[in-house]
């Protein structure tokens, strides 16, 4: 009986010592891009001068779908969080001879949960629409790949995986004259949990969470 | 492997004379609290070899690990590993039918998070487990039993909380 009590011992000393533990169970269990209730609010400074604010407005519809409404400054953006991933309502228009020509409008995938170290995936729409008698296109892709867990480059916050997102965007005139134009661009975002975005970094800015408000359920 | 190594010589040594009850259990497992909202239920598997002190009292080692998928999308994985020291406690050991018990479990947890081709860093925590069993005859030597369970994985921050529905088979050896 000693004997074994004592090699069960030994065993769990062994294992203790050798192991490292870290709070999974915390970051499974939290929202890295809350978008609800109403009321949750975030207040960024951009490097170089000045803020932007972004809120939780309400609960509307938008295709079909009940959704999430944020504002920042005169700008809504449509969310939803739910089913493993979170979705942006997406209205695409593009200027052509003075008129706005709507190219597409779709739910797009920005995230999808649980993020872990090394994560990768690409979303990507081409759509196209005809405007007096011209082709318009538009081709949108995006990858992305998810390092962590880190802490943020603030040094505030703990647990937060960083994303590296980089986009491509093909914008086409299809008509004498115009050329397909291409941009890219690419950016990190730290993602903090229960939080959600508290770093921003792109070539040419930087944002940074000061303050976090999370709303009345 | 190292780790698994210094198991199976405990469990060698530990077992090298008397009756040893061999249990096979399988469970379903339920998340409790939110660390499960993306994944879906948890399956379990596992294999238990307990020194019988009395008729009643069981004590002994066992190793059990536990897959959860993802939730929706398919592309998550959550496995979790769990050497442990067991203990058993039967009110009627030789009932046919009914045989109610208690069963409590203590050790360690390597939880593990796979998704969307990444992998988080592994984590080893200290683990418990608290439950009922109604252990039957299934003709001898071969008995089964059902079982209800509370567990816990003690993890940093956040304990990884969760009920388990078992059913295990089970046979004693003479060492």
């Amino acid at each position: 009986m000693k004997k074994i009590v004592i090699l069960i011992s030994a065993v769990f000393f062994v294992l203790y010592s050798a192991c490292e533990s870290n709070p999974v169970y915390f970051r499974l269990s939290s929202d890295y891009f809350p978008v609800s209730p109403a009321g949750a609010t975030w207040e960024y400074s951009i490097d170089g001068g000045g803020s932007r604010i972004v809120t939780v407005v309400d609960q509307t519809v938008v295709g079909e779908r009940p959704c999430w409404r944020l504002q920042s400054g005169a700008d809504y953006t449509y969310w939803i969080n739910e089913k493993g991933r979170l979705e942006k309502y997406e209205d695409h228009t593009v200027l052509f001879n003075g008129f706005e020509v709507p190219i597409y409008q779709a739910w797009i995938t920005m995230f999808q949960w649980p993020l872990a170290d090394g994560m990768t995936f690409r979303d990507s729409v081409t759509a196209q629409a005809v405007s007096q008698g011209v082709t318009l296109s538009h081709t949108w892709i995006r990858n992305q790949i998810v390092t962590g867990p880190e802490v943020s480059p603030d040094g505030a916050w703990s647990n937060c995986y960083r994303v590296h997102q980089e986009e491509m965007v093909i914008n086409w005139i299809q008509t004498a004259g115009f050329a397909p134009e291409t941009t890219l661009s690419a950016r990190n975002i730290w993602l903090a949990p229960d939080v959600g975005i508290v770093v921003m970094q792109s070539a040419d800015s930087l944002i940074t969470l000061t303050s976090f408000t999370g709303g009345e359920e | 492997m190292y780790k698994a190594a210094v198991l199976i010589m405990t469990i060698a040594t530990a077992v090298t004379a008397g009756t040893v009850n061999l249990v096979f259990e399988g469970a379903g497992i339920t998340p409790i609290g939110g660390w499960g909202e993306n994944l879906s239920n948890g399956l379990s598997g596992g294999l238990y070899g307990n020194w019988l002190f009395t008729e009643k009292l069981r004590a002994g080692l066992g190793i059990d690990g536990a897959i959860f998928a993802d939730a929706s999308q398919g592309s998550a994985s959550f496995s979790q590993l769990k050497p442990m020291a067991d203990v058993l406690f039967y009110f009627r050991p030789g009932g046919t039918i009914f045989n109610p018990g208690l069963s409590a479990g203590f050790g360690y947890c390597r939880s593990r998070l796979a998704s969307g081709g990444g992998v988080d860093p592994e984590s080893w925590d200290l683990f418990w487990r608290a439950g009922l069993r109604w252990n039957f005859s299934l003709g001898a030597p071969w008995r089964a039993g059902l079982g209800l369970d509370l567990e816990s994985v003690m993890a940093t921050e956040k304990s990884g909380d969760a009920f388990r529905l078992t059913f295990g088979v089970s046979r004693e050896v003479q060492l």
